[in-house]
């Protein structure tokens, strides 16, 4: 089992550790690795085009968290103008299709960079099981969404996207 | 000279978009509540408390109806494109509230 897919199942398995009263480490565990399963899926999906197999693993070392979320937000916000652009009557069409497959996987990166942190560092917070599960089942969607697109020519040109840093 | 953020100045116009907000998505949705505040890495966002019906949080429909929900809200509320505000999404059901009562939620 692939890195990602084991972090994925088991958030799914802190989410639903304690069937009536969620421990708070269980649900701050779950988002936290939730986070780390999309994390790794687009990394490690991004380093199979690195033509030298044994360079692979340093350069998933070079991904950096905010970096990635910028990138995403910027995706996700240059196809929102997109869909806005579009008729909500016009009929679906294959690009359209991966677009939105593309967004639901940069949107939920960007919220969950956000969650991640939280479960991470803020003591402040108290999670509730609804909203993690919501969390959960939103990576579980972004995965699925990615699986249908990932050899699509936007999902490829996205991926080198997350390497970039802003430059001054 | 300062520029003052625009979420700053439309406090009023942002408060009555998520009433609107919360009453289309009435009776799944209870009631909104939110704060600004910046986000992790340092952007203005506003931090939405959506409080949900518990039918609203059945396991098997929660992706569907967590995301109709969000993006409602964005569309009525337009945070990024009207003020610039990052958005953020967090739920709980009536039943989850009850126990827990945090006033952040009333």
């Amino acid at each position: 089992m692939k890195l990602h897919e084991g972090l994925l199942e088991q958030a799914q398995h802190l989410v639903r550790r304690e069937p009536r009263r969620p421990r708070q480490v269980s649900l701050r565990r779950a988002i936290s690795t939730a986070y780390y399963a999309l994390f790794h899926l687009l990394v490690s999906e991004a380093i199979l085009n690195w033509k030298r197999a044994q360079d692979r693993d340093d350069l998933a070392r070079m991904f950096e968290h905010t970096n990635m979320r910028t990138a995403c937000a910027h995706k996700r916000d240059e196809l929102n103008a997109e869909f806005k652009r579009i008729q909500e009557t016009a009929p679906p069409t294959h690009d359209l299709t991966v677009k939105r497959h593309l967004h639901l996987v940069a949107e939920t990166f960007v919220e969950m960079h956000q969650w991640r942190e939280n479960a991470d560092y803020d003591y402040s917070t108290t999670w509730v099981r609804s909203d993690v599960a919501a969390l959960v089942a939103t990576v579980e969607a972004a995965f699925k969404a990615w699986k249908s697109i990932r050899k699509e020519d936007a999902a490829q040109a996205f991926l080198f996207t997350l390497f970039q840093k802003k430059r001054r | 000279m300062p520029v003052v953020p625009s979420w700053i100045v439309n406090q009023r116009q942002i408060a009555a978009a998520v009433q609107k907000a919360a009453k289309a998505l009435a009776p799944d949705v209870v009631r909104i509540r939110y704060k600004m505040a910046p986000d992790a890495i340092g952007e203005d966002a506003i931090f939405f408390r959506v409080l949900l019906s518990d039918r609203a949080t059945r396991e098997d429909k929660l992706f569907e109806t967590t995301q109709r929900i969000k993006h409602k809200i964005l569309d009525i509320v337009n945070p990024r494109e009207k003020y610039g505000l990052e958005a953020y999404f967090t739920y709980r059901s009536v039943s989850e509230q009850a126990e827990l009562k945090e006033a952040a939620w009333e």
